[in-house]
């Protein structure tokens, strides 16, 4: 079962949410489970977890160059590219793929007729396998600097999960593509909030796109305590389960800073995230 | 030779558009015949990659240079690349005043 810890908003405890609940299955439950950073942009999730390297793939896309001796001009590339990366002036003999647009589908190489198309292999970022109470337990997707292709990283990472057990997959935060190539994956969405009007605000955005995607769906409220009443009358409204409410508290935001799980040592926290695991593997056989 | 300029309107006396790509429209001015041709941008509101459109487009129409506040770096590698020369100018300028000193 995967599941991806999503938010809409940043800084609102998707990596608290997530290496909470992997620290906790890992250590307390008989589940097995592999804890996934999908957020390749800005990947975190290894200062908390410490874990240690066993193996690094590269994730690679391959790019088109055209040979503009062999090309006629005859256009088939430009009009089956997706993403207006093939620019050409048959006027000025110039024809060339724009690295920084293309996502490597290769299309235009299959369309080409002369055969003037071949490919250069890029890197665009790099999978970390790590082990931590098991082999392999968490791996990191990580893009390279500047690289674009936040999505090619993420559904690369996620091909390296296993199959069985609990996958728990650390979103990117917000809507956007990167998100939804995370979500779109998952069986069950859990996204993270807070009691303040720009918590809400984006809860609204992924809460549309959740059903969209037509998955499963849960809120953990995080620094709860705050009386934030649009949340709750949002949530009652929508008639979305509330898997854990988190309490907003020195002592966790202090155990973070220092890069240690909150959960760990505290055994309110530990329950809470016991209550989150519950609710959502009930009801489903893993 | 056929200078584009990214205008916010399709009069003269209005200010050229700050953003290059996604100008509303394209004044061609011609230095030779002293033509000038307002041309609606219809990559406004394209989503992706609209800077290098819009270039090959304008090369497509024989502009041998641009002058715009501002010009994207996807847009600039091609236009280099094709040799049409880019000239930066300031924010707050008339199309009109473009067109005065490309006379001049």
């Amino acid at each position: 079962m995967k599941i991806a810890i999503t938010s809409g908003k940043g800084g609102t405890g998707k990596t608290t949410v997530s290496t909470g609940l992997f620290h906790i299955i890992t250590r307390y439950l008989k589940y097995n489970v592999q804890l996934l950073d999908c957020d390749v942009e800005e990947p975190d999730c290894h200062i908390f977890i410490k874990a240690s390297e066993n193996c690094r793939y590269p994730v690679t896309i391959a790019i088109p160059e055209i040979e503009t001796e062999k090309c006629t001009f005859c256009g088939k590339c430009k009009s089956v590219c997706a993403y207006n990366a093939i620019i050409m002036l048959p006027p000025a003999g110039y024809i060339e793929v724009v690295e920084d647009m293309c996502h490597g589908c290769g299309a235009c190489l299959y369309v080409c007729p002369e055969k003037a198309i071949r490919e250069n292999i890029k890197s665009v970022g790099k999978i970390t396998h790590y082990d931590y109470y098991v082999q392999d337990e968490f791996i990191e997707g990580r893009m390279d600097v500047g690289s674009a292709l936040q999505t090619r990283v993420i559904r690369e990472t996620i091909n390296h999960a296993g199959e069985d057990g609990i996958i728990l997959m650390d979103s990117p935060p917000g809507t956007s593509c990167p998100v939804i190539a995370t979500a779109s994956k998952a069986d069950y969405v859990i996204m993270v909030t807070e009691p303040t009007p720009f918590g809400l605000y984006d809860l609204k955005l992924m809460a549309d796109t959740v059903r969209q995607l037509g998955k499963k769906h849960g809120i953990v409220i995080n620094k709860a305590g705050f009386d934030y009443e649009p949340l709750y009358n949002f949530i009652n409204e929508n008639k979305i389960p509330i898997l854990g409410e988190i309490p907003f508290k020195r002592e966790y935001a202090e155990a973070y800073s220092k890069g240690m799980i909150p959960a760990d040592s505290d055994v309110e926290l530990r329950k809470i995230f016991m209550g989150i695991i519950n609710s959502i593997i009930n009801g489903k056989t893993l | 030779m056929i200078v584009a300029i990214p205008s916010s309107t399709d009069k003269k006396d209005t200010l050229i558009d700050d953003r290059f790509a996604r100008c509303a429209f394209f004044c061609f001015y011609n230095t030779e015949t002293k033509d000038i041709q307002f041309i609606v941008n219809n990559f406004k509101n394209a989503t992706e990659g609209v800077g290098p459109q819009v270039v090959e487009f304008l090369a497509g129409k024989g502009i041998s240079a641009v002058y715009a506040s501002e010009v994207g770096p996807k847009a600039q590698k091609i236009l280099d690349k094709l040799n049409i020369r880019t000239t930066i100018t300031g924010k707050k300028q008339t199309i009109q005043q473009i067109i005065n000193q490309l006379d001049n």
